[in-house]
Formats: structure tokens, sequence, C-alpha cells
């Protein structure tokens, strides 16, 4: 993979409007169960750092609030996402990057759907299936280059 | 011969790069003492000074340089420097010799025989002779600082030299590129302008110093020359600036350089030509204010930097200040229109230049870039009066007329933000321009309130800035009468106290109020204050409406020192009518009590005497009010009402900041009324069941006023040590006090005797007279086994721990023997206590509002928290170690935890190894406040002392902090679970993977469990934790 030649080198910056929940009171109360919500899951993506550029997911509102969809009873979440550009080759990468930090990262009886945002990518099928197939997640994580870059993105998210 | 010997040898190290300082001191000290002379010296010099070869020549005249920087100037005759001189000066013309013999005439400038004809034959020569810049450093360096002391101590031979001085300096100067050379030689310009007349050479001098500009360069880090980069462009600025001749010159370029597009030489070239406004003369600047007007306008409209545009704007102000004039400068009051239109006749103004550019905004249909448009003129109108008058007169009328034209609600918006600008610079220079009166009904007008206007989000920016322009109008000198302003400030208020959808409305008006409060504070008091209290009475006001009203006023009360009182006083007055409604009043004393405990901490380093008196001010007006207004309440209410104790509490507050604040005095002119209300209540016990009884005999009061005595304890703990306390026999007291503790059953009055009889005896100085005191308040313990009896020990240790008497260590000893007792296997009634007294431990130590604190003058000497630690911890340790009982283990390390909590990390580090094992052992204890701060303090060894914990790592602290992570177990509250994934993910920070290889896995599979935790923020820090273990190892 080619990094040195950027695929959209001057993507929309956008300013970063979310902010970290108010502290409750009911937080620290263990009678009160907090279920794992959107916004939970949203805060873990955030901060992944695109690929190709220093600026987070949210900044180049690749990721979004809206787009993240939560079910704690039914141990389902399902992560769209939009690539800056419709032909943007980094699209299957930061789909991995959203995947391994929530591998990381979410309750592990949680199964996780990351999608392209319909609209958004010209191969969106192509991408789609890569990022949702066990074995090829599994295989591409084998490859240290890939996860180094990986780890790299993620740094900025812990 | 001994010189010739010593030279000899001195030459000979020099060639061999030796140490010499034992030969100089030799060389120096037989010439100070007579034996030999300068001129034996020179003569043993001879040979080498005369010598063919360049090197050998150059070493002789470094042995004379060395022995002049060292010899005292009585040593050196008048008639040796001259020949010095003589000699030096031609001399220079040999280039190996010239680094030292400059050093050698820097010693010989500080003599006092160096004479002003020497200087200016030096000076000569080494303009003629010497190329500086082909030196190294060091050489140019030494030039520059003959330069310097030439200036400093011949002043007369710089002006003599004039003309030729200023070449030679210039000459030296061209091509110098070491910044601390640079930052030197800028410095010495403006000296060199200050003594000669540089008109004839102005060009030559400037042209080698303005090719620097503008100047950056990179320091290193730790770079011992210590030049910073703003320091070297301050020197390069002033040197520019200092001549008026550099004026013609300087200007063009930096308008110039005002165009770059790096924002730093940008910003460079607008201080630069501000800085210019000094020297240069009116015409320099008038030539190029086109251009220059123009890009700071481009600069204005277009730049995202704000330093820019700061920049920009301040060098229009400051040029606009010096290029126009009135014509007559002491008749102010000149009309500027009749000048401009009749003196100057067709010439145009230079204020056209901003004004035409002006006019054409507001004339166009739709009004862009309102604001910085604004800021122009306003930056233009403050340069001076003068000019704020011409820019008023052109600019208003315009904006009056078309307000009258339309009705389009953006471009009304539009027109009165910029009409808000030219206004503001009215203010600022405080003169208000003839056009205003004569307009002043049609400004009244555009400022109106329109009531048609909704206030919702959609048009709040009309509405602030509208309530921008009235504070303007408000402000500007002599404009509004007496009752406009009154109908301005209410017209403020009203846009503060309404809520509306849009809070920014309210918030602008409050602060629109606040900045008023500084120039209007009587029109505040009499005007807004009113409306405000007005606002609070209504019984249907919702909470989140008092509460915002509360900001406001606490927030315009503390702006202003005249209003303080008033606001407060109004307040308090409030709250005492009774037209408050009840829920109310809790919010309005606890903003009554931040505001004052805001304003004596913000003047705690002022005026000491000025505070004194505002709070000796606030004690006769609010305090005494509000107490009196609960005593009331108190005798009304039914028992125990807590609403009644949260008042007390809050009112308790109060007392303290102001109290502690006034002189033993007042202060006990304070507590003599206080006393004759409270004493019998204070002395009164209470115990359901039993008759009421006064320690005193006096007469019985209901039970409810004992709710009040937080007043009484809070009012004696603020006094100073040397405050006479309002009884006859302060001992008698204490010990009535103590029976009084000892047998109510009312926590209130409990606490409040504990809290009194503490801080009298701390604040005792007499030794023996506090032993009577711990006395007495111990004898009626004797006979009594409640739990109080033991608090009032804890009490006590808290009084007598912190002024380190020894008498606070035996009660703490008898405590320690309490906490080790069994309740099982001891014959002592008290022993069903110990674990409250281990619990208890925290009053010794621990924080307390008012009862021994250094804001309340107790005794607290330094070093006693270490003293207690040094010495109480060490016998918890031995005794957990000597017991074999649980309890007794379990109260010890209830205690331990306490202690460390309150002790400061440097006091805690000191021998924390022997209390580690303890700590861990606390880990496992039920009560989870304890855990998590033995988990915490864990946590702080890791972080400052890591290699302590290095060892127990694995085999204890890693399995003890994953056992704390499990949800099932009740001591592992959220706060628990929470400090143990912190601890966790420290780990990795702190040490190297192979310490903690074997513990990896269980980490992992631990932190995957907590990941599932029923809690949002456990589930977030133990993330963060297994992510972090997770690439721990990996690299």
């Amino acid at each position: 993979m080619n990094i040195t030649q950027k695929i959209n080198d001057a993507p929309l910056v956008y300013e970063v409007v979310s902010k970290a929940r108010d502290i409750q009171q009911s937080d620290f109360d263990d009678a009160v169960s907090d279920p794992v919500d959107s916004e939970e899951v949203y805060e873990l993506i955030r901060n992944i750092n695109d690929p190709e550029h220093p600026l987070t997911l949210e900044q180049l509102h690749v990721t979004n609030k809206e787009h993240v969809f939560v079910d704690d009873s039914a141990n389902r979440v399902l992560i769209e996402f939009t690539p800056t550009i419709p032909h943007c080759s980094m699209a299957a990468l930061i789909g991995l990057c959203i995947r391994v930090r929530l591998l990381r990262s979410l309750p592990e009886r949680f199964k996780v759907d990351i999608k392209v945002r319909e609209g958004t990518h010209q191969s969106e099928e192509h991408v789609n299936k890569q990022l949702n197939d066990k074995e090829r997640v599994a295989a591409a994580l084998e490859n240290t280059y890939l996860l180094d870059v990986i780890n790299q993105c993620l740094a900025t998210a812990v | 011969m001994v010189v010739q010997r010593l030279v000899d040898a001195y030459i000979i190290g020099l060639g061999d790069n030796a140490n010499n300082t034992e030969l100089l001191q030799k060389l120096i000290s037989s010439i100070t003492s007579g034996d030999t002379s300068l001129l034996e010296l020179v003569q043993a010099l001879g040979s080498c000074l005369a010598s063919e070869e360049a090197s050998r020549r150059s070493k002789g005249v470094q042995v004379l340089s060395d022995v002049l920087n060292g010899l005292p100037e009585s040593s050196i005759p008048m008639q040796a420097t001259s020949r010095l001189v003589q000699f030096f000066c031609a001399r220079l013309e040999d280039a190996t010799c010239v680094p030292h013999i400059l050093t050698a005439i820097n010693a010989l400038l500080r003599m006092s025989s160096f004479t002003t004809q020497f200087a200016i034959d030096v000076l000569n020569a080494l303009f003629k002779e010497v190329h500086v810049q082909s030196f190294q450093y060091s050489t140019r360096s030494a030039a520059y600082q003959l330069l310097e002391l030439v200036i400093q101590n011949h002043p007369e031979a710089v002006k003599e030299m004039g003309s030729d001085f200023v070449l030679g300096f210039a000459q030296m100067l061209d091509g110098e590129k070491d910044p601390r050379s640079l930052s030197v030689a800028f410095q010495t310009i403006p000296k060199i302008v200050a003594l000669v007349d540089i008109k004839s050479n102005a060009e030559d001098l400037f042209d080698v110093i303005f090719c620097y500009f503008p100047i950056t360069f990179k320091n290193r880090e730790n770079d011992p020359s210590a030049i910073s980069p703003e320091s070297l462009k301050i020197a390069l600025r002033k040197a520019i600036t200092c001549s008026s001749y550099f004026g013609s010159m300087a200007v063009k370029p930096l308008v110039d350089k005002a165009s770059a597009t790096s924002i730093s030489a940008k910003i460079d070239a607008y201080e630069t030509l501000a800085a210019g406004t000094l020297n240069f003369s009116s015409e320099d600047f008038k030539i190029q204010l086109e251009t220059l007007v123009e890009q700071i306008r481009e600069d204005v409209f277009m730049s995202s930097d704000e330093s820019v545009v700061n920049a920009a704007l301040d060098t229009l102000e400051s040029i606009y200040s010096v290029i126009i004039l009135p014509k007559d400068t002491s008749d102010t009051s000149a009309d500027p229109a009749a000048m401009v239109d009749g003196d100057e006749g067709e010439t145009a103004s230079p204020l056209d230049y901003v004004l035409k550019e002006a006019v054409f905004q507001l004339t166009a249909e739709e009004i862009k870039n309102s604001e910085q448009t604004g800021k122009i003129l306003r930056a233009a109108a403050r340069s001076s009066a003068y000019n704020c008058s011409i820019v008023s007169d052109a600019v208003i009328p315009i904006i009056v007329e078309r307000m009258d034209a339309t009705e389009v609600l953006t471009v009304r918006r539009e027109l009165m933000d910029v009409l808000n600008h030219v206004l503001s610079a009215s203010c600022d220079v405080a003169r208000k321009a003839e056009c205003l009166e004569a307009d002043k009904i049609n400004l009244l007008n555009i400022y109106r309130p329109d009531t048609s206007i909704p206030l919702d989000k959609e048009y709040s920016f009309l509405h602030i800035t509208r309530l921008k322009g009235i504070t303007l109008l408000t402000l500007l000198p002599a404009f509004l009468s007496e009752d406009e302003t009154a109908v301005a400030l209410q017209t403020i208020a009203r846009a503060s106290i309404e809520r509306n959808e849009e809070e920014n409305v309210n918030k602008e008006a409050t602060h629109l109020l606040i900045q008023l409060s500084q120039s209007k504070p009587e029109q505040i008091v009499s005007v807004v204050l009113p409306l405000f209290f007005e606002a609070m009475r209504d019984k249907l006001i919702a909470v989140q409406k008092v509460s915002h009203l509360l900001n406001a006023l606490g927030a315009i009360g503390v702006s202003a020192s005249r209003i303080l009182v008033p606001v407060l006083k109004g307040l308090s007055d409030l709250v005492v009518s009774g037209e408050l409604a009840p829920p109310h009043c809790l919010a309005t004393v606890s903003t009554i009590r931040k505001v004052i405990e805001a304003v004596v901490a913000v003047s705690k380093d002022g005026n000491k005497e000025s505070n004194a008196d505002l709070c000796a001010k606030l004690i006769g007006t609010v305090i005494g009010s509000l107490s009196d207004w609960v005593y009331g309440l108190a005798q009304l209410s039914s028992n125990g009402e807590q609403a009644v104790s949260l008042l007390v509490l809050e009112i308790s507050r109060a007392v303290v900041a102001t109290l502690s604040r006034i002189d033993e005095i007042s202060q006990a002119e304070y507590l003599s009324p206080l006393f004759e209300k409270y004493h019998g209540i204070a002395l009164q016990t209470y115990s359901p069941g039993t008759a009421s009884a006064s320690a005193d005999g006096g007469d019985m009061y209901p039970s409810t006023l004992c709710h009040l005595l937080p007043l009484l304890s809070a009012a004696v703990c603020s006094c100073w040590p040397q405050t006479k306390i309002p009884v006859s026999d302060l001992s008698d007291f204490v010990g009535k006090l103590s029976v009084v503790a000892l047998n109510t059953t009312l926590q209130e009055q409990r606490d409040a005797s504990f809290e009194m009889i503490a801080s009298i005896i701390n604040k005792t100085s007499d030794a023996k007279q506090r032993e009577d005191m711990v006395r007495r308040v111990l004898q009626p313990t004797e006979e009594c086994d409640s739990a109080a009896s033991v608090l009032i020990r804890h009490w006590l240790a808290r009084a007598l721990v912190s002024r380190n008497d020894k008498a606070g260590y035996e009660i703490v000893y008898w405590l320690l023997e309490l906490i080790s007792s069994s309740s099982s296997s001891s014959p002592s009634q008290l022993a069903q206590y110990s674990t409250m007294a281990a619990e208890s431990i925290s009053i010794v130590l621990g924080d307390h509002d008012w009862s021994i604190t250094s804001a309340t003058h107790a005794v607290i000497k330094v070093l006693s928290k270490q003293r207690f630690y040094a010495t109480v911890v060490p016998q918890i340790t031995t005794r957990f170690k000597s017991t074999d009982k649980e309890q007794v283990k379990t109260n010890l390390l209830v205690a331990l935890t306490s202690t460390i909590r309150y002790m400061p990390k440097s006091v805690l580090m000191n021998g924390v190894e022997g209390v580690i094992p303890l700590l861990l052992s606390a880990i496992r204890l039920t009560q989870s406040s304890l855990k998590a701060a033995s988990i915490r303090t864990i946590t702080m060894v890791m972080i400052e002392s890591p290699d302590t914990l290095q060892k127990e790592l694995s085999p204890s602290i890693i399995p003890l902090l994953l056992l704390s992570l499990a949800q099932d177990n009740l001591a592992n509250t959220v706060e628990v679970r929470r400090v143990a994934c912190d601890a966790l993910s420290l780990i990795p920070e702190k040490y190297i993977y192979p310490v903690v290889q074997s513990s990896r896995k269980p980490v992992l599979r631990a932190l995957i469990a907590a990941r599932d935790d029923h809690k949002r923020l456990v589930r977030q820090d133990a993330t963060k934790a297994y992510n972090k273990w997770l690439s721990f190892g990996d690299s």
C-alpha cells in the first residue's frame, strides 16, 4: 500500500462539536445499569486517526454519531461510515480500523456490522463484504505491516 | 630575571594549551606588589612583540592583555596607559594580534586614566585598520564591547568623531550574521543616534540595519547566549525607529512588508510601523498612507488570524494619532468640520482613505462586513478626540438617515453594529462628537426597543447589538441625562431578567450590566437592583430563573465594590422580609455566602484594612439580619427541620468568611450579644425521655434552637487566639460544654460543642491552662461510656496534635489502644466503639469548615502532620503485626488508611515501604471507601516511586487489583472498580514488560470481563487499561 501519494489530499475538515457526556450522580450508583448506547460506541471510534491525514474520523465526518446504531439487549452494533470521496481506496482500511477498535473495546457479546453508508462509495458492496467477512478480517490482521498501520491509526483513540 | 622566566614559561604554556592561571597570578601579584614594573614586563616580552613570527607576536600580545585584564587600576600609571594605547593602536594593523589587542584595550577603557583623546585614537585605528567581519565571533564581540564602553565612558569622543563614528560603525556591522552580535549592535544604535546627528550618514546606517528586517532565528534549547527571537526582534525595531531621519526610508519598505504572506513578518511590519510613530515625522507616513490603509483594510477583512487584525488596527490607530493634529492643539473644542472644509480647503483629509470606503459600504444596498468596517472606523476614531469627531461627523448622519429609511432588520442590525463601534471609540477618547448632540433624538430612536421583534434565536443578534448600543450611549460622557440613563439601564436590566428562548440575550445583558457597574454604580444600585429584587419576589418564579437571577446579581455585586454591599443587603432583606418563596431562601443565602467568600478571597492579598472594613460592614448589615431571621425561623419551626439546618450551615460559613477577617476587638464586640443569646442554649442538655437540664440552671429553651448552635461555633472558631471570649472562666465554659456534649442526644449540639472545645483549647497559648482545660473536658468522660466520650478525644487530639502538644499524642495512643482492643475479649464497655474510633481517626487530620483551620487562625505548627505520620504509623504497623484478631486488624487498617488519606504526598513517600504490606491488606477490606483510598495510595506510590512496588507487583498487587474489578462483590463499588482499572493501566507505563510478563494473560482476561461491566464509567476505564496491556510487550 503506497500512502505517500494521498488519495484525497485536501479533505474538508469540520469543527468538532461533540463533547464527552456529563457525569451524573447515577453513574456512580451500582443499582442502576448503564446499557451500551450509540453515544458510548461513537466515543470509542470518533478519535481514530485517518490513515492519510493527522485528523480524526470525527473531524473528517467519516464517522457520525447519528450513523451508529446499538441494540444492547440484542447484542448488535451497526456502524455506517462515510468515505471522504466516493473512490477512496482507504475505505476498507478505515473500516478495518473501526472493526479492530471495537474488537478491542466492546464487550465480546456484541456482533458488530460495519458498512459504508449507502451511496457514498463506488464499490460499496465490495468494501462491505470485505469488512464483514470474519476470515478476511482475521487474515488481514495477520499482516504485520497492515497491523502496524492500524495500530498507528488507533494510537489516538485510547 | 624572574619576570623573563615567568614570561617564557607563560609563552611556552600558551603553545601547549596548558593552564597558565598560576603563572598569570604570579605575574600580576609581582606587578601589584611593586617588585616588577609594567615596563619590565614589556621589556621581557620585547623579543616576542617584535618577532617576525606572527604566532609569537600574537602570544606576546596575549600575555600583555591577560596581565592588563587582571591588574587593578592603581598598578597602571597614567604614562603607561598612554604608551600602551599608542602601542596597541599601532599594532591594530597586525591582524593576528587584533583579538588580544581588543581585549587589552577593553581592559584599559575601564581605567580613569583612559582619556577621551585615547578613545578617539583607538576608534580611528579600529575603523581604519581592522576589518571586523573577517574575525571570529569572540573578536567581533570584543569589538562591539569596545564601542559600547566608549559610548558609555567617553560619549564626548563619539560626539567629536560624529560622522566618522557612524560610518565606521556601519562598516563594522555590515555583513554581521551572528544573532548575539546583532543584538548588541542593534541596542547600540539608539545610543549613537542620541549622541550624534546622523543626518549625513543616515542612509548608510539605515541600509546596514534594515537589511535584517524582518528578523527571525531559532534559538537552540539550552543556548547559553540566552537571546530570544523576541528580544532580537524588539532590538531591531528600536534601532529602525530610533531616528526621525530613518522615517523617509523605513515607511515604504515596511508598508511593502505588511503585505507579506508570512504572518509573523506581517505583524512585525505593522508593529514596527506603529513604533515608528514615536520618532518618524507625519509626512513620512502621509506619503504611504493610501497603500497602508488599503493593506490594513485587506488584512482586517480577509485575515483569519486575530493577532494580524489587532496589529493592523493598532497600527492604524497609532499612525492617525500622529498625522492629523488639530491646527490649534490648545483649542480642542475647535469645530473639526469647519477645519476640514474651511482651513484645508480642497485638500483631502488623510482620514478620507478610511471614510470613503466606509461610506461606500454603509450606503450599499446590502451591507457586508459591518464588523470589520466598524473596527476600522473605531481604530481611526480612537486615535484622537479630534479624529473621533471627524469620523463621527462623517459616519453617524449617514447611519441615522439610512436607519430612518430602511425597515429591513438585517440591514438595521449591520448599521447598528457599525454605529456601536464608532460610539465605543467616543467612549474611549472620552469626548463626544458635536454631531452626537445634534442627532441625539435620532440615536435614541435607533436604540429604542422594538416590541414587534420577537425575542427568539433568529433575532438575538439584533437584540444584543441594540443592548450594546444602549450601553455605549450610557457610557458616553455627558450625553444622556439622569432620567435617560435610568431608562437605558432599566432596558438592559429587563433584558437580563426576562427569560426567553435565547439565553445569549440574557447573558449579554448581564455582562453589559457588569461593565456599567464600574462607571455607573449609583444608578445600578438605584435603578437596576430594585428590578432584580422585584423579579425575585414573584411567587410563581421558577427555580431556574431564581438561579439565573442570583448568578447575575452575584456577578454584578462582585464586579464593583460600591455595589457589593447593596446587592448583599438587598438579598438578605429579601430573605428576611419573608417575601421570597421558601424554597428559594436557601439558594439566596447560599449565593450571599458564595459572593462574600469570593470577594474576601480576591482581596486577600490587597488592602487588608479595606477588606476588614468591608467584612465589618457585612457583619453589621447582612450577617446580623440573617442570623436574627434564622433564629426566628428556628423558634417557629417544628422539631429538627433539615431546611433550617442547611440555612444555618450557609450562614455559619458566611460568618466564618467575614468574622475571621476582622480584628480581635471587633470580634469580641460581635461575640458578646451572640453569647447573651446562645450561651444558655449551648449549655442546656437535651435528651428525650428525661427532662432537659441546663448546666447553668437558667431558663429552658426549646430544643429547635439547638439547630442554631453552628452559628455560635462558627463565630467562636473564627476568632483570633487573642480575642476575648465573653465568658467569665474559659476552662469552666469548656468543661460545661464537655458535659453537654457527652449527654445531649442532638447531633448538632454535640458537634458544635466539640468544635468549640477543640478550637478554644487549640488557641490557648498557656500550656498550664491548656492542660487544665483538657483535664476538665476529660473528667466527665470517666463516668460516661457513650460514643461521645470517644469522639471528644478525637477532637482533643485534633486540637493538640496540630500545635505539636505531646498531650495530643497521649490521647492518640489512648485511641490506638481502644482501636486495638476487641469488643469480644475486652472487659471495657468502650471496646464496643473500637471500630467507630478507627473510622473517626479522620477527625484528627481531616478538613473542616471552620474548626482548627489555617483560615480561622488556628495554631497549626509546621511539620505537625509529618510528626503525626512518623509517630502514629509505626505504632499501627507494630500493633498490626502483633495481633491475630481479624477485627483488630481491620480496625487498624481503617485507622491507617484514614491517616494516610490526609497526608501530603511528600510526607507519605518518606518511609512508605513499611506501610505497603498493610495497604495491600487494606485492599481486602470490605469498606469500599477505604479500599478505594488504599488503591489510590498504591497508585500514587506507583507514580512517585515505582521501584518500591516492583517485587510485590506480580505476586500480590495485580491479583488484588483484579479481584477489585469483580462486580459481584458488594465492596467493589464503581469507584473501587475504576481506581483498580486506573492502577492497572498505569503498570505498562511504569514497568518494563519482563517484570509483569506472567500476569499479562490473567490481566487481559479480567479486563475483557470488566469491559462488559454494567457501569459505563468502569467500561471506559477498563477499555483504556485493556488497550494499554494489549500493546504491552509488543515492542
